[in-house]
């Protein structure tokens, strides 16, 4: 819309579809659009023709999947060896892509473990901030469980989440492209300090789940929270594993 | 067989109860994912990763809720995860002209194969909101939880998908500039 020098719209112009899209969600929000509607019969249609468009939207009708979807399905289940708990997929090669800076990797796994032990304090203690004297490697925890309420919880850890994912997306993008050593932008410290961040991410949303059980949108971030977590512990333990095989 | 019972068998490993859970939620879970995806190869695999994953975590799902809401949300969460993943090429693809899509000349019902055309040849940025918002009937407040943004945001993002709806739906003989008043839903 182009308003008039006092902000007005001025007959000769309409409005924008933007503007009448949000007339059409808040009516009450926008009087001046209502005047002008009442008035204008071009936007009076473009108005009616949005409206449609909005209701077709929320008719739209289910889908059929795939014949065969469910015997894919079970055929990707038939080679998952467990049914609960943390279950790796296989990602071939990237545990070499992520760690192969070869006197990084033992610093990685120690990092890892201590990294885990001091995120299961953290938030068994309920505190902010790592007590003093944290190893470096291990970074800083998040404050999730101790952020005060529940809402600002489930932000904290939402934020972390994308914070994560950002690196972890690197990796495999760069993976994916077929690109050589990303080491030198992931290191093995910096796995480690993703690994303890999801440790504690991990935990805090089980505890969130112990007040709401079957939280969907808490119960799906934990899915993706513990699949990564466990992407990044088996490109971890397989480079550790290969420099040992490579030693004997 | 009621569903408590069905997801206590599955969780024991019972394929048969898998597959009665799946028979029941496969139609809402693969739409939800297909329509926000907006590819048919991508929606199937993106569809099976999101049974495959409840399959594998069902021990989290402890029955107090409904089982199909917690499948819905985790495949959903899967679908706007991959989105995420490809948001470089998204941003490519939002500046690009968008084609036009000639409606049926009895247009006032809107073609619901066009509509579904034109959603699939949205920029994915605006195409997850009006999904979400418009077909799935989620709250501002609930998209901006899910995408990490401010429910403003969604708001903007939303009005902005359907303006782009608007230019890419035209009636047959309007111009290809696609002006207001000429093109018709």
């Amino acid at each position: 819309m182009r308003p008039g020098s006092d902000g007005s719209i001025e007959m000769s112009e309409h409005l924008s579809i933007e503007r009448i899209s949000a007339f059409l969600d808040e009516p009450w929000a926008d009087r001046e659009a209502e005047r002008h509607l009442e008035t204008c019969d071009e936007c009076r249609a473009e108005s009616e023709r949005l409206s449609r468009m909005r209701m077709a939207l929320s008719a739209l009708g289910e889908l059929d999947p795939p014949a065969n979807e469910w015997a894919k399905i079970e055929a990707r289940l038939g080679a998952v060896p467990a049914m609960s708990g943390v279950t790796p997929r296989a990602r071939p090669g990237l545990g070499r892509r992520l760690l192969s800076n070869g006197p990084l990797q033992a610093a990685a796994a120690l990092a890892l473990f201590a990294g885990g032990v001091l995120a299961g304090l953290q938030f068994t203690s309920g505190t902010g901030s790592p007590a003093g004297g944290v190893s470096p490697a291990t970074g800083e925890l998040p404050a999730v469980v101790s952020a005060g309420g529940e809402d600002r919880a489930v932000q904290n850890v939402l934020s972390e989440i994308e914070e994560l994912r950002a690196p972890l997306r690197s990796v495999s993008d760069e993976g994916e492209a077929g690109s050589g050593d990303v080491a030198a932008d992931f290191d093995a410290i910096q796995a480690a300090r993703l690994a303890a961040r999801l440790d504690g991410l991990i935990q805090a949303m089980q505890e969130r789940l112990e007040g709401a059980p079957d939280d969907p949108f808490a119960s799906a971030y934990l899915i993706e929270l513990m699949d990564e977590r466990a992407r990044l512990a088996e490109a971890i333990e397989r480079s550790v594993y290969d420099r040992r095989t490579v030693a004997w | 067989m009621d569903e408590r019972e069905l997801i206590a068998r599955a969780k024991a490993g019972d394929r048969a109860a898998m597959g009665e859970l799946y028979e029941t939620h496969c139609r809402r879970v693969y739409t939800v994912v297909r329509r926000l995806v907006g590819d048919d190869h991508l929606a199937e695999d993106l569809s099976q990763e999101a049974w495959v994953r409840a399959f594998e975590k069902l021990d989290l799902f402890r029955g107090e809720a409904a089982f199909g809401t917690w499948i819905y949300r985790l495949a959903t969460n899967v679908a706007l995860n991959r989105l995420r993943r490809s948001s470089k090429r998204d941003r490519v693809e939002a500046s690009a002209n968008l084609p036009r899509i000639v409606n049926a000349p009895d247009d006032m019902v809107v073609n619901r194969r066009v509509l579904s055309l034109a959603l699939d040849r949205l920029p994915p940025g605006y195409r997850k909101v009006l999904v979400l918002h418009d077909v799935e009937g989620w709250t501002h407040e609930e998209i901006a939880q899910s995408l990490n943004c401010s429910a403003g945001t969604s708001k903007s993002q939303l009005h902005k998908a359907r303006a782009r709806m608007r230019e890419m739906i035209a009636s047959p003989g309007a111009d290809e500039g696609g002006a207001r008043g000429e093109a018709r839903l």
